[in-house]
């Protein structure tokens, strides 16, 4: 078996190389105080992320984006949550059914989902308006919202529920004073999720938004077909930095969640 | 195991009501959106909703008989209110679909009618077009009025079709872009498995101490911006970019690959971006096989290799059909990756039907690219489990 462990490692070895190499090579570069994209990098500066936070149509980008992202992200993190605790009460055959149901915007490819939201926002008049746009982010967020918020629950001790409901508790007062200060490492982790899913999206996004609504991703993605220059990849380190970070904060917040039932 | 017990029992509806908001979404947003789409693929009102009058005048006729009287006038209203509403250029486009031409015809007879030269509609007619003085152009309208039709779907694996002047035109473009897609997708699939194996193999047989810092350095990949990663290969993939200079310098290459805007160049981005979707399956499944079969496998008497074909490999199977399905199913449905890495002969579904709906405007052609999208993907999906089954057979028929 030792064989086997060894050609496995040796392989293993290079699949690492290859799933990290072009995130650790591209980072330097952003810091490149030369014209082009090249290695060697003829010295650092921090003139190409200046050239990006000073310039009009990125900040501009980032505002929408980040409207977008938070606006979609509340909604995601209520509709999840709510969704999550309402699939624990339904008996088991009738979850499993809805739970494909809530699955649903998360399991149509996005350009058909955006086709498909591009033919009825026209009907209901909300194409290139922010409010169709936060209603489809908040879409196509909410099901990783149920998930995380979901998994959180199935470790959970919910005999607590039965304890507030004998001591006189109503839903309303199990969910808000009961539940979510149980799960708000989830409850935080899925609008982190749905936060991010919304910063990056971009393909739905191109099907109901209006040129006043551009977004980082959607002018990073006209960018890459255009021309290459540094501010390119300087946005583009930015946008992996900030999900990489992120992401470990999700790391932290799960296991600290992990972690909780033993504290208390 | 006693029945479902509800941690709400004493108010059962009031938590069913939890789920109201999420719903309403799923079926508002996603639902109604794809049935949307599907509908569109067969179904499709804009010529029907362009063209009332004409439609009714026509009602009954056919192209053999003399063209009943009240249809130019009929026409000449439904132009100029189609115009008006800027719902015409769409229903000129379907048109065009089955008889090439037919858009600008359309097109410049509601220009010259909204100038309103001229009361004579007749004469009007015939001075933007001597097509109308032929059946022909009134019995496509005919045609293209019944809102059901496999057109679209016929014009996907048609290798022509017949134009207004007789010529055939070649559409077969969009039957390259299905086989196209799905060979990508194959491809990326088929590469996942056999990188993302041994990593998954390594991560679930690394010592204790190793495991964590494995685990973070595979799947931080993950979390990381789609976009983010598909902007990075742009970067590193372009002529003299970064892999062009490694490769010179250590002597694989004497000249610059030319890997960005090629196949090549869609794979190594596919596969980088979809291996993570591979790997947590596939480690899932093998984290759960009991480490004492492969023991007493070695026990017995057989070599390592063998002891690993036999019984470690078929067990993992199920893992790894989980996790190719994932990925053939996320591949098949991608547009970001070959849109900024490929060239034009490597774009696929996903990308043409974005294309077609914002820049042609030919809603009910990419509602039915999309609805072949979906089954192609659901077919792929089924194909890859069943191979993955037999495969499990011939392993165990093979020990």
């Amino acid at each position: 078996m030792k064989q086997v462990n060894a050609i496995m490692g040796l392989l293993a070895a290079g699949a690492l190389l290859f799933l990290l190499m072009p995130i650790v090579t591209i980072l330097p570069i952003a810091l490149s105080s030369g014209d082009y994209i090249s290695y060697p990098l003829p010295g650092l500066s921090l003139r190409w992320l200046s050239q990006v936070a000073l310039h009009p149509g990125w900040r501009e980008a980032l505002a929408n984006s980040i409207f977008i992202a938070l606006g979609s992200a509340m909604l995601a993190t209520l509709f999840g949550t709510l969704a999550a605790v309402g699939l624990v009460q339904a008996a088991p055959r009738q979850a499993r059914a809805l739970r494909g149901l809530l699955m649903l915007p998360v399991a149509i490819p996005s350009v058909v989902l955006g086709l498909g939201l591009y033919f009825l926002l026209a009907r209901a008049g909300l194409l290139s308006t922010y409010t169709g746009l936060i209603l489809a982010h908040a879409t196509i967020s909410f099901p990783l919202v149920m998930v995380v918020v979901g998994a959180s629950l199935a470790t959970t001790d919910l005999v607590v529920i039965r304890a507030a409901q004998s001591l006189g508790a109503g839903w309303r007062m199990i969910f808000l004073s009961v539940l979510v200060p149980m799960l708000y490492p989830a409850i935080l982790a899925g609008f982190i999720l749905a936060f991010l899913n919304s910063f990056d999206e971009v393909i739905v996004t191109m099907f109901i938004a209006g040129p006043e609504q551009n977004t980082v991703p959607r002018v990073l993605f006209a960018n890459l077909r255009d021309r290459l220059d540094p501010s390119v990849v300087a946005v583009t380190v930015l946008m992996l930095l900030l999900s990489a970070l992120l992401g470990l904060l999700l790391q932290l917040l799960a296991r600290w969640t992990q972690r909780r039932p033993a504290d208390q | 195991m006693n029945g479902h017990r509800s941690p709400f029992s004493a108010n059962p509806l009031a938590a069913t009501g939890f789920l109201i908001p999420a719903i309403v979404a799923a079926l508002l947003l996603a639902a109604l959106p794809l049935a949307l789409v599907l509908s569109k693929a067969f179904y499709d009102t804009q010529v029907r909703d362009a063209f009332p009058q004409t439609l009714e005048a026509l009602a009954g006729w056919e192209a053999s008989a003399r063209l009943p009287d009240s249809a130019p006038d009929a026409l000449a209203h439904d132009l100029k209110s189609a115009y008006a509403d800027q719902t015409l250029a769409g229903a000129a486009t379907k048109l065009n679909e089955r008889s090439s031409g037919l858009r600008s015809v359309i097109m410049g007879t509601a220009r010259r009618l909204a100038r309103g030269d001229g009361t004579d509609i007749a004469a009007t007619l015939q001075q933007s077009s001597p097509l109308w003085a032929e059946p022909q152009i009134w019995a496509t309208i005919q045609a293209a009025g019944k809102p059901f039709s496999l057109v679209n779907l016929g014009r996907v694996f048609a290798p022509s079709v017949p134009a207004a002047d007789g010529a055939a035109r070649t559409i077969g473009v969009y039957g390259d872009m299905l086989v196209r897609t799905l060979t990508i997708s194959l491809g990326v699939t088929l590469l996942t498995i056999l990188i993302g194996y041994p990593l998954a193999y390594t991560l679930t047989f690394a010592p204790p101490g190793l495991k964590r810092p494995l685990f973070l350095l595979s799947f931080i990949p993950l979390w990381m911006s789609l976009l983010g990663r598909a902007a990075a290969w742009v970067i590193l993939l372009q002529k003299n970019g970064v892999v062009d200079t490694v490769a010179q310098t250590l002597g694989l290459a004497s000249e610059p690959l030319g890997l960005l805007y090629s196949r090549a160049g869609v794979y190594i981005a596919m596969t980088h971006v979809l291996l993570p979707c591979f790997v947590y399956p596939c480690y899932s499944a093998m984290a759960n096989i009991p480490r004492n079969h492969v023991t007493a496998a070695l026990s017995l008497g057989a070599s390592g290799w063998r002891s690993f074909r036999i019984v470690f490999l078929p067990q993992t199977l199920g893992g790894v059909a989980a996790g190719a399905t994932l990925v053939f199913v996320l591949s098949m449905g991608f547009y970001l990756t070959p849109a900024l890495v490929g060239g034009p002969a490597d774009q696929m579904l996903s990308y043409m039907v974005s294309e077609i709906t914002l820049k042609i405007g030919d809603a009910g052609m990419a509602s039915t690219l999309a609805a072949l999208l979906i089954l192609t993907m659901l077919i792929g999906a089924l194909a890859i489990h069943l191979a993955v089954h037999l495969l499990r057979r011939l392993l165990l028929l093979g020990a």
